[in-house]
């Protein structure tokens, strides 16, 4: 039988046939258990799910998204095939209860599944089959559902609940909050093992948002959350710093400049994080800190957050760089002159930092 | 500036005030397996989280890798171009035509009938240059030499067995030739695979991220074995069903086969990890192929794992179905002496003493 850490699956599949009285060899059945959320954001569109589970890559088994579609979360005694199904269910205009319904009449082991689903309206709904294996449950409310099976108790999924409803600002941010919370609530009875967060998001610039706006997976890991946590942290400083400023153009071009400027902060929202937990990535500190400053926002933050990079690699030239872009256009010339001269005398051939005093020394020409 | 370990270096020359292009020094390859219709893309970055920007694949469509001073689009546009029925050295022109900055980008793409094509372009950083044969494409930029794509050609070109096993061959030998300049971060792999039972495998057959590690295409290769012994095998079962249904027998074996090399890779390396062990044993077992191999996985975990009931379940069928009876029951007995009140292992024993009823 496969009883194993990475496939307890399959026993799972076992007890349901020894249940159900069987008496043939065990069939291979994917029992996964696991807690999720699926969730949509009105003003942003973004339509995402995080999961965690006691399961090996949890990431190509239960989050489907399409930007303007919907997101499902597939789990428990899982079939796979449900994401994609409703997926191209939704994609006809169907609502997210139709697609369920729509399920129900074609699975034939729907009492074993689990299935969260959130439509591009933001209508969620969930189903927990009544061969799910206790604790098995969740919850819906506006643009969300939260659903989890072999859990330690209901308080798993009412603690995302509260967290994905409690926490502000961007949808990653609530989403990892509600899998911090159902763990801190005992999360899955059998520990833990890898996790995802995928987050798609509509954009005429970018297509690739669409398919690929936030995919992040830990495969197989003894503390999953946390270490989707800490990838977490690096994405947001550098590939989602730049969505945001991409976002930011394209609700600019479009005449939606409050879209655009909620954009902007989210940037300065993650450095600002990234401070507050007293970041030592360099790199991350000084992308964030390059980014705010070259779009003139967040500058004190930016300051800071470059101080503290230069602090902990005092002859990184490019970090010394980025504090004096950020005094400059904080509108201190002098320390930025300063700063970029102790660069200069770092690295003596450079022609972009000659240029950079030269044009520090001017003063502010915007 | 932005010059830092995770944001390259590429991308200053366009413009030092706006936020460069995410730049991904690089290695991958893209690939088509005529035989099984997968498509796939392997590759090693010094950049976080390559899965999210460099690889693109859909089946019966195409496999595309975008690096370099990375224009992501490329992925889902070429996708569409691709689908559209446009042959793989079109899709390049299309979009390297399309692009201002075209000097900086590099771009490999294969479509399904096998035709490749690359881009590397003029402004990336040396050394930078790719290869390109029938169903498939390599390239790199930032790299050691032109060695690590010309051995990443011939570990292509010479290992044997399916495309997943080839492409990280590839990798490695890339890796071994002294891969990525400034060294190693993340890495991934992603194949597809048309299905008309389990439409997941049309954009996930397999896709396996490593985003920020010291050694990311070991520790690629080690989430790929678990993935093997597991969702693979399961993949591979259910493929040779449908084969079956189809009347294509070659095929189903062919299918079938690749669990038996799965279990004979992970005995081959002194697999120390029980449950994957385990779980090749189990899956040979289960559809009786590579009866002795899974005999010898299933002796290995037990001893790794002498009270795990499970995996003594696993040896005992195996023996059953090798028609050893006696040693069936026998290890059943001892799986039931650990857990007595286990209804599934006294339902088994029971079988086994039954006999003949498989």
């Amino acid at each position: 039988m496969i009883r194993p850490r990475r496939v307890p699956s399959f026993l799972a599949g076992a007890f349901v046939l020894a249940c159900a009285g069987f008496a043939g060899p065990a069939l291979a059945i994917q029992q996964t258990s696991t807690f999720s959320i699926v969730a949509y954001d009105s003003v942003t569109q973004e339509l995402g799910v995080a999961v965690q589970s006691k399961y090996f890559s949890v990431g190509t088994a239960v989050p489907w998204v399409k930007a303007g579609v919907g997101a499902v979360a597939t789990q428990a005694n899982v079939n796979v095939a449900l994401g994609p199904q409703a997926l191209a269910l939704l994609a006809t205009g169907m609502s997210s209860a139709d697609v369920m319904r729509a399920l129900a009449a074609t699975d034939t082991s729907w009492a074993g599944r689990q299935v969260g689903i959130v439509d591009a309206q933001g209508r969620a709904v969930n189903w927990t089959g009544p061969r799910c294996m206790d604790w098995a449950g969740g919850e819906t409310g506006p643009g969300f559902a939260v659903q989890g099976n072999i859990l330690a108790g209901p308080a798993v999924t009412a603690g995302m609940a509260k967290a994905y409803r409690e926490t502000k600002g961007e949808m990653a941010e609530r989403l990892i909050a509600a899998l911090e919370a159902a763990q801190a609530a005992g999360g899955d009875k059998r520990g833990m093992q890898s996790a995802a967060l995928m987050i798609m998001r509509p954009s005429t610039t970018h297509p690739q948002y669409n398919t690929r706006y936030i995919d992040l997976r830990v495969e197989d890991h003894k503390t999953p959350i946390k270490e989707l946590r800490r990838v977490w942290n690096i994405f947001e400083g550098f590939h989602l710093a730049n969505a945001h400023l991409d976002f930011a153009d394209e609700y600019d071009a479009e005449g939606r400049h409050d879209l655009a400027r909620l954009e902007r902060d989210r940037v300065g929202e993650s450095m600002q994080r990234a401070l507050k937990r007293n970041d030592r990535d360099v790199s991350l500190l000084n992308g964030l800190a390059w980014a705010c400053a070259t779009h003139d926002m967040f500058l004190g933050d930016a300051v800071e957050a470059a101080k503290r990079g230069s602090a902990i690699e005092p002859r990184n030239v490019d970090v010394l760089d980025t504090l004096a872009e950020a005094y400059f256009r904080d509108g201190q010339a002098a320390k930025a002159v300063e700063v970029e001269k102790r660069a200069a005398s770092i690295d003596t051939k450079s022609v972009y930092l000659k240029q950079q005093i030269e044009r520090f020394q001017k003063g502010p020409v915007q | 500036m932005i010059h830092g370990r995770r944001l390259g270096a590429a991308a200053l020359v366009l413009s030092a005030l706006l936020i460069p292009a995410l730049a991904h020094a690089t290695f991958s390859i893209v690939a088509y397996d005529s035989t099984t219709q997968e498509l796939g893309v392997a590759v090693q970055s010094r950049a976080f989280s390559v899965a999210e920007a460099v690889p693109w694949a859909e089946a019966g469509v195409g496999a595309i890798a975008t690096q370099a001073s990375t224009n992501e689009s490329f992925g889902p546009l070429g996708l569409d171009m691709l689908r559209k029925g446009m042959a793989a050295p079109d899709v390049v022109r299309a979009l390297v035509d399309s692009d201002s900055g075209q000097t900086h980008r590099q771009l490999g793409v294969v479509d399904v009938h096998g035709a490749s094509a690359a881009h590397t372009g003029k402004d990336c950083s040396s050394w930078a240059g790719h290869r390109t044969g029938y169903g498939y494409s390599i390239q790199g930029n930032i790299l050691a030499g032109e060695a690590v794509v010309a051995d990443m050609e011939r570990a292509f070109l010479n290992t044997p067995g399916e495309l997943a096993a080839r492409l990280l061959a590839a990798l490695d030998a890339g890796q071994a030739a002294g891969g990525d300049k400034r060294g190693m971060q993340s890495a991934a792999i992603l194949v597809v695979r048309p299905s008309d039972e389990f439409p997941e495998y049309r954009t996930r057959y397999i896709d396996l991220h490593v985003e920020d590690s010291k050694s990311p295409i070991q520790e690629l290769r080690r989430v790929f074995q678990i993935h093997e012994a597991t969702k693979l095998a399961e993949a591979h079962l259910r493929y040779a069903d449908a084969y079956e249904k189809a009347g294509r027998k070659d095929l189903a074996q062919t299918e079938r086969t690749r669990v038996g090399e799965a279990l004979k890779r992970a005995l081959a390396r002194g697999e120390n990890d029980a449950s994957n062990l385990n779980g090749l044993a189990w899956t040979c077992a289960e559809n009786g192929v590579f009866l002795p191999e899974a005999l010898q996985a299933a002796e290995r975990a037990v001893k790794l794992e002498p009270k795990n009931t499970g995996i003594m379940d696993t040896l005992a069928e195996v023996h059953f179905k090798m028609g050893d009876q006696a040693k069936a029951v026998e290890v059943e007995t001892r799986a039931l002496a650990l857990a007595p009140n286990d209804s599934y292992l006294t339902q088994q024993l029971a079988r086994f003493r039954a006999g003949g009823a498989k």
